[in-house]
């Protein structure tokens, strides 16, 4: 009798379990299915965010590089200003050139020089003579210096070679240069 | 006729003068035409270059342009000359000239030389001495190199008389250690004849060594004239003419008209004074 | 097989001469620009000459012009000079030729140029530097006050050399071509 009760009890709480246990599978397979989907809500969510922030870092460096573009431009049309031969040094060197190559005298001559070189960062700024020009390549004659092309214009008394290139440093003196040489074969 | 050809040679006007410069119509007429250098002789001879002395280069129309050269070729000639008969140098032209295989000169291949005189002082005298000059490549480029001299003074060393027995080291002369070699060679005028039969000296040698030795130095170029034998089957001397007139610089101051091979092998001996 | 070892052997070399015929001519664009310098330091030579042959030439400034005229040159340069009269060649070296031409007794020296001139090829030396001649026609004359001393015509054949090379200017390398003179050898003609 006691036995069979024990059974009995036994299978009742055995049925309990197994129907317990059934709905708390069922409960754990949704909470499981649950979590899953947070999770890959929750890795949707940061994929979106992660490539929103590339998105909007690539922006930004693109923002950046446009504006770093643009004050090349600005500067290197600064230069270019700058280097042209109608700005206002150039015109003030041509000048002196003139004069030198057409001095009455050689003590004109030698003060229009020590006058000229004052532009100058020092008599030994390099001055480069461009002979001729071809598809972007430049020809040179060897270069020299400012003091002694002065001075080889004051000798020879010749039309001066063209001023295409003045290069200036901080202190607002030329720091170096460039003349096309007169021979027919260069157009200013 | 040269006068009527510097017109050809001109076909521009005549600049104006500036800074200094002065033009002298009728001299500079002259100085066009002469051949200048003897770049210039290849250059007109080729046909390339125009009548002021600009190149044309392969590609241009009148580069090597046949009427061109005709041109060209009929005041390089030293009309002075009488031993260049018309026939001959209209026989030259036509070969230069001919459409298949047209005569042109090579500034870097062999097969012309230069023959210069020149005076050298030799312990104290002054001595003619003709180098025989030639273009040689050498590492990135090229250079002149003596090939051959003939000096007078040279020769006058090694004579010796083939005809007559005169001295000699008899057959025996081992059998005393060539003892006799001293006696030989205590006369110097006739010492060449101690060598062998086929002995030919070389005077280039002699000349360099000389040099070496100190007891010859150079003073001048005396003149210099030029030898070509590029021309298939013709040779011609190149010589500088400085003469009033329209027919001067560099012109053909000698033509020969050369058979075969044999011609050319002996003509070239003759040129370099070796069978003369 | 042997045949194409030759073949190939062949084709190379043809091209290792192509490229050496190359390698020897500077093409036509860039000749035409380096004969332009060439005749200009012929030109700027002749100024100096001139400065240096006038006796109111203070010797200072004579002396300078010298120094300036030189550096126009390879070092030992020499003028081989002769006459119709006197075929034979004097050598002298550059700067004794100016220190002559300063000794001149002349009140002024007037050199005229003809305008005709002929520039050489460049060939190639040994060394690779390119090398050519300048032929020029000059009138000299040499006066005393009013009077005509000395006058003649010569040619002139100028030796030219032109290398190129590099250096160093503001922190870049630049390539430049460097054209000096000579030899020459001076030669009365008759026009």
């Amino acid at each position: 009798m006691k036995t069979q009760r024990n059974i009995g009890g036994l299978v009742i709480l055995l049925v309990a379990l197994i129907a317990f246990g059934t709905s708390g599978c069922k409960s754990a397979k949704k909470g499981r299915e649950a979590a899953a989907a947070k999770a890959r809500m929750e890795q949707a969510a940061a994929e979106k965010a992660r490539q929103d922030e590339l998105a909007r870092q690539q922006a930004e460096e693109k923002r950046l590089n446009a504006d770093k573009a643009n004050r090349e431009l600005e500067e290197q049309a600064r230069r270019n200003a700058a280097s042209k031969s109608d700005t206002p040094t150039s015109q003030k060197l041509e000048q002196y050139f003139t004069s030198i190559a057409g001095s009455s005298s050689t003590t004109a001559a030698n003060s229009s020089i020590q006058e000229a070189l004052t532009m100058f960062a020092s008599e030994d700024t390099p001055v480069l003579i461009v002979i001729s020009e071809e598809g972007g390549q430049k020809d040179y004659d060897k270069p020299t210096t400012i003091k002694a092309y002065l001075n080889y214009l004051k000798d020879q008394r010749k039309k001066p070679d063209h001023i295409s290139n003045v290069q200036m440093n901080d202190a607002g003196r030329i720091k170096e240069l460039e003349l096309l040489k007169e021979n027919g074969l260069n157009k200013p | 006729m040269y006068k009527a050809l510097s017109v050809f040679i001109l076909g521009l006007s005549l600049a104006v003068s500036t800074e200094g410069q002065i033009v002298h119509e009728t001299d500079e007429t002259k100085l066009y035409a002469q051949t200048k250098q003897v770049n210039q002789f290849f250059r007109r001879f080729n046909g390339e270059e125009d009548e002021k002395g600009d190149r044309y280069y392969e590609g241009d129309k009148q580069f090597r342009n046949v009427k061109l050269r005709k041109k060209y070729l009929e005041i390089l000639f030293d009309a002075g000359n009488g031993g260049m008969t018309p026939e001959l140098k209209t026989e030259f032209v036509k070969n230069v000239l001919d459409k298949s295989n047209p005569g042109l000169l090579d500034f870097h291949k062999p097969d012309w030389f230069c023959e210069v005189h020149a005076t050298f002082n030799f312990k104290g005298k002054h001595i003619p001495i003709i180098l025989f000059m030639e273009l040689e490549d050498a590492q990135l480029g090229s250079k002149w190199v003596i090939r051959k001299v003939n000096a007078k003074t040279f020769e006058d060393g090694f004579k010796r008389d083939t005809i007559h027995v005169g001295k000699f080291l008899h057959p025996l002369s081992h059998e005393l250690d060539f003892m006799n070699l001293r006696k030989a060679l205590l006369n110097t005028d006739s010492v060449s004849q101690f060598a062998n039969r086929k002995f030919v000296p070389d005077y280039l040698t002699l000349f360099l060594y000389e040099i070496y030795t100190g007891n010859l130095k150079f003073e001048t170029v005396e003149d210099l004239k030029f030898h070509f034998f590029q021309i298939s089957g013709w040779y011609f001397e190149l010589s500088q003419f400085n003469r009033p007139g329209y027919n001067t610089g560099w012109l053909i101051s000698s033509l020969v008209k050369l058979n075969n091979e044999a011609d050319k092998t002996v003509f070239r001996k003759y040129v370099y004074y070796e069978n003369r | 097989m042997l045949r194409n070892k030759f073949l190939l052997l062949a084709i190379l070399l043809g091209l290792f001469t192509q490229v050496l015929a190359q390698e020897r001519e500077v093409s036509p664009q860039r000749k035409q620009a380096i004969d332009s310098l060439a005749m200009e330091k012929v030109k700027d030579l002749s100024k100096y000459i001139s400065i240096i042959g006038n006796k109111k030439t203070l010797y200072a400034e004579a002396t300078r012009v010298m120094d300036r005229a030189g550096e126009l040159f390879v070092p030992d340069s020499e003028m081989g000079v002769s006459s119709l009269s006197r075929k034979e060649v004097n050598y002298y070296k550059v700067r004794k030729y100016f220190e002559r031409l300063m000794a001149l007794n002349y009140d002024r020296v007037t050199i005229e140029w003809y305008n005709v001139h002929y520039i050489s090829d460049l060939e190639r030396q040994p060394d690779g530097r390119y090398v050519g001649v300048i032929t020029i026609y000059q009138r000299f004359e040499g006066t005393s006050g009013d009077v005509l001393k000395y006058k003649d015509t010569t040619k002139k054949d100028i030796t030219i050399y032109v290398e190129r090379k590099k250096t160093q200017i503001g922190g870049r390398i630049v390539e430049f071509w460097d054209v000096l003179l000579g030899d020459i050898r001076v030669t009365e003609t008759t026009v």
